[in-house]
């Protein structure tokens, strides 16, 4: 990929495109899951922007961030009033936290894979979040987090008996020993689905966990995200009239199917011309686009661009 | 048997049609020349089957377990229909069993209101439980399976006496065990697997009393050793110390038996969780916190003194199942929760499960075990774990200012069970490291033994500990190689 394909990493426009479809998919929940009554849980680093979209399409008033390290700062940079910096580690503020009292939307966005503290925390919320909550799980999906994993008498594992070492439990048993950055990241997936589902039914619950979100994409570092709903009959039986999964062509509704998020890399002037072409009825081929946009694309970058583009950032600076 | 079975059909089979005739009718077989024959199997059960299934696999300490259950029992069920007149921190004042328990003959002796005929003729003595018209389902019955007092004389001895008073009527059961499994088994003939009662003139108080002879060999050694005797005094005074401490009085050949009492430790600073709730009829209690000062040395070779009563105990209706327990089945090392570690020995939870119906609870089938799938206790065990987490943290915690963290659990005095107040969450002090204290870090290594002793010895002290021996090589090097 030439150079000016890759952007640079802190943009991540992949990310900024996830973080958008998430939301929109929240907002399009059943209205009698009322979601402006919800706290939300997240990571909002020093820049807050998943709060910033929360607090703004869903209304909800109720934040709190988890931060380790740059506490200070993050309590600085913090863009509203109801958002609560709380300091530590995820897996020591939520045991700190009692979920059971109120509905919430927690998106934990772990720097690390699962050799971090994801399956830990999946242990802390899932018997407490009531029903209706959302949980959105981000992990690092590079199998590299998997190599150089010792086993109680020194061994080096195998990737996939790596992944079994992290997951404990919930490791599949089909899980194949040699793991590519091809195979790897829809079986993290899996693993993380079912680390829920078992916490769910081990800590006695009757509620079950419905999927949202199986993503994957890659602004430098592949990463994957799942995401759901713990409900309870009511609630299910309110979701599955929505038909969400109908109507946003993101949303899944089985736990195996992972989707790609490939936003090609366009310069603002490559962007309004071809959304100029939008929407189109018929897919657009590359020789059709590149007689009307005046510039070629790979048919693959035409397609994502197309499915993704209403949600597509652009950058910009601001002077102050 | 039935009498039918000997019944002799007179059928016509016509020559033509025999196979068809012979589907049709169960009771026909084709045979030549018109000749009935019938053979059965005989699945009934023979009386000396049912006493070994019902005694292989519980312990003699057990089946007396299970008939102080039944005194309990019927302390609790009179003191629900004498109404409101106890105390009430001490519902069971005055009710009380007698063991004793020798190489001749065991005997139970209570005061707890006694059973009436027809509870003796439908439930006590049958084989099954049958429900007793008396007892309605609300009623806050341990003995549920109604298994118990058979099972115990078929398991101790082959001669016993059953008597029992009420308020209105007495009765007295004697049961022989080998002439009882000799006797014919015809099941119409009442005299198969029934025994004989014959009615008494009323006693006070109202009470049972089982007297058990003709003790079994292995039986007889063990009510002969003091260590079995004393065995079953402390296995008492834990596992029914709830009861005990509601006033029951439990006599071992003739010395009460002590309740463990359980103690916290509370203060400003540490205060144990209290947190009650309701699901789906079984009411949940927890109580967790500091019941020890946490322990000094916590290497492998370290004795502690209070491992036996750290962990975490569990309750079905003032039953304890579980005693400090430190395995899985309540939550360590389960589902990724840390695994017990000494470092937690003076940690204590308490888990009660209350349920007027007594089907609810999480306890097995031989109520001395926990039944841990069971939907209710997994929903407490996700709770137990909050509260498990708060003082495991404390003990890592505590770390940063060790001096500073023993003055504070010092300052916190025990508190008995009984008067813990509600607290939604357990205290523990936050122990900040001093501002111009050093960080800290943990040296571990392995020697032999051998070199260890020899050291200690030069030392001064040939039983000094590792971790004693350690600080103080390191300190002695210290000061002679860095010189500060």
């Amino acid at each position: 990929m030439p150079a000016a394909d890759r952007i640079n990493y802190s943009l991540r426009p992949n990310k900024n495109v996830e973080r958008k479809l998430i939301v929109e998919t929240l907002a399009a929940l059943p209205s009698a899951f009322d979601l402006r009554s919800y706290r939300y849980i997240g990571m909002g680093s020093l820049w807050f922007v998943d709060f910033r979209l929360v607090h703004r399409h869903l209304g909800i008033g109720d934040m709190i961030s988890i931060e380790d390290r740059l506490v200070s700062r993050a309590k600085f940079n913090k863009p509203l009033a109801c958002i609560t910096v709380q300091e530590g580690l995820t897996t020591d503020v939520l045991s700190r936290m009692d979920l059971r009292e109120k509905k919430s939307i927690v998106w934990l966005d772990h720097e690390k894979g699962p050799d971090g503290a994801v399956f830990d925390d999946i242990g802390q919320v899932c018997p407490e979040l009531p029903s209706g909550s959302v949980l959105i799980l981000t992990v690092n999906a590079d199998r590299r987090s998997l190599e150089r994993v010792l086993d109680d008498e020194g061994r080096e594992l195998k990737p996939g008996q790596a992944l079994e070492y992290y997951a404990r439990e919930a490791a599949s048993e089909n899980v194949p020993e040699e793991l590519d950055n091809l195979s790897y990241p829809p079986i993290l997936a899996q693993t993380l689905f079912r680390a829920i589902v078992r916490s769910l039914r081990t800590s006695g619950r009757q509620e079950r966990f419905w999927p949202l979100f199986n993503f994957l994409y890659d602004d430098g570092t592949p990463m994957v995200t799942i995401g759901g709903l713990i409900l309870d009959e009511t609630d299910a039986g309110l979701f599955k009239e929505a038909k969400l999964s109908e109507h946003l062509h993101y949303v899944i509704d089985t736990f195996d199917l992972q989707l790609e998020l490939d936003v090609p890399v366009l310069t603002p002037r490559e962007k309004d011309a071809f959304d100029q072409l939008l929407p189109s009825a018929t897919p657009i081929s590359p020789n059709d686009f590149k007689r009307k946009a005046k510039f070629g694309l790979e048919a693959s970058r035409i397609r994502a661009y197309e499915k993704l583009y209403k949600h597509y950032p652009t950058f910009g600076e601001y002077l102050t | 048997m039935s009498k039918e079975t000997n019944k002799r059909v007179d059928v016509e089979i016509s020559a033509a049609e025999p196979a068809r005739a012979a589907a049709e009718d169960r009771d026909i077989v084709v045979l030549p020349a018109g000749e009935i024959d019938l053979e059965t199997v005989d699945a009934s059960a023979t009386k000396e089957f049912f006493v070994y299934m019902i005694t292989k696999d519980i312990v003699v300490e057990d089946c007396i377990l299970d008939l102080l259950d039944n005194s309990i029992d019927g302390a609790h069920r009179s003191v629900n229909h004498e109404g409101d007149n106890h105390d009430a921190t001490r519902p069971l004042l005055g009710f009380s069993a007698d063991l004793t328990l020798s190489a001749h003959e065991f005997q139970i002796n209570d005061n707890c209101g006694g059973m009436t005929i027809s509870e003796a003729k439908d439930y006590a003595f049958r084989f099954g439980r049958h429900r007793s018209p008396d007892a309605a389902a609300t009623d806050d019955l341990i003995g549920l399976y109604g298994i118990g007092m058979k099972r115990a004389i078929f398991k101790i001895g082959t001669v016993a006496e059953v008597r029992s008073s009420t308020n209105l009527e007495a009765f007295r059961v004697d049961i022989d065990v080998v002439d009882w499994i000799d006797r014919p088994e015809r099941r119409t003939n009442a005299g198969g697997w029934s025994f004989p009662l014959r009615r008494l003139d009323l006693w006070e108080p109202a009470g049972t009393r089982v007297t058990i002879n003709g003790l079994y060999g292995l039986v007889r050694d063990q009510f002969a050793d003091e260590s079995f005797i004393n065995q079953l005094r402390k296995i008492v005074a834990r596992d029914y110390t709830f009861y005990l401490q509601k006033g029951f009085v439990v006599t071992i050949n003739g010395n009460p038996v002590e309740p463990e009492v359980l103690q916290f430790r509370t203060s400003e600073m540490f205060a144990p969780a209290r947190h009650q709730y309701e699901d789906e009829g079984v009411t949940v209690e927890l109580i967790a916190g500091m019941a020890h000062l946490p322990p000094d040395d916590i290497s492998a070779e370290a004795r502690q003194l209070n491992v036996n009563r750290s962990g975490w105990y569990v309750a079905c209706n003032d039953r304890l199942i579980l005693a400090a327990d430190k395995t899985p089945l309540t939550v360590w090392g389960d589902e990724g929760f840390t695994a017990w570690h000494p470092q937690y020995v003076g940690f204590r939870g308490i888990a009660h499960f209350r349920a007027a119906d007594t089907r609810l609870l999480p306890w097995n089938t031989t109520k001395r075990g926990i039944d841990a799938l069971h939907p209710a206790y997994r929903r407490a065990v996700a709770r137990m774990k909050k509260f498990t987490q708060t003082y495991v943290k404390y003990t890592a915690d505590r770390r940063r200012n060790i001096e500073k963290a023993k003055q504070l659990e010092l300052a916190a005095r025990p508190v008995p069970l009984t008067q813990v107040p509600v607290r939604q969450t357990m205290a523990v002090p936050t122990i900040k490291s001093e501002a111009e204290g050093p960080v800290e870090v943990s040296v571990q290594y392995v020697v032999p033994k051998r070199m260890l002793e020899r050291a200690a010895e030069t030392l001064g002290n040939k039983r000094l500990s590792a971790s004693n021996v350690g600080r103080r090589t390191f300190e002695y090097y210290y000061r002679r190689e860095v010189g500060e």
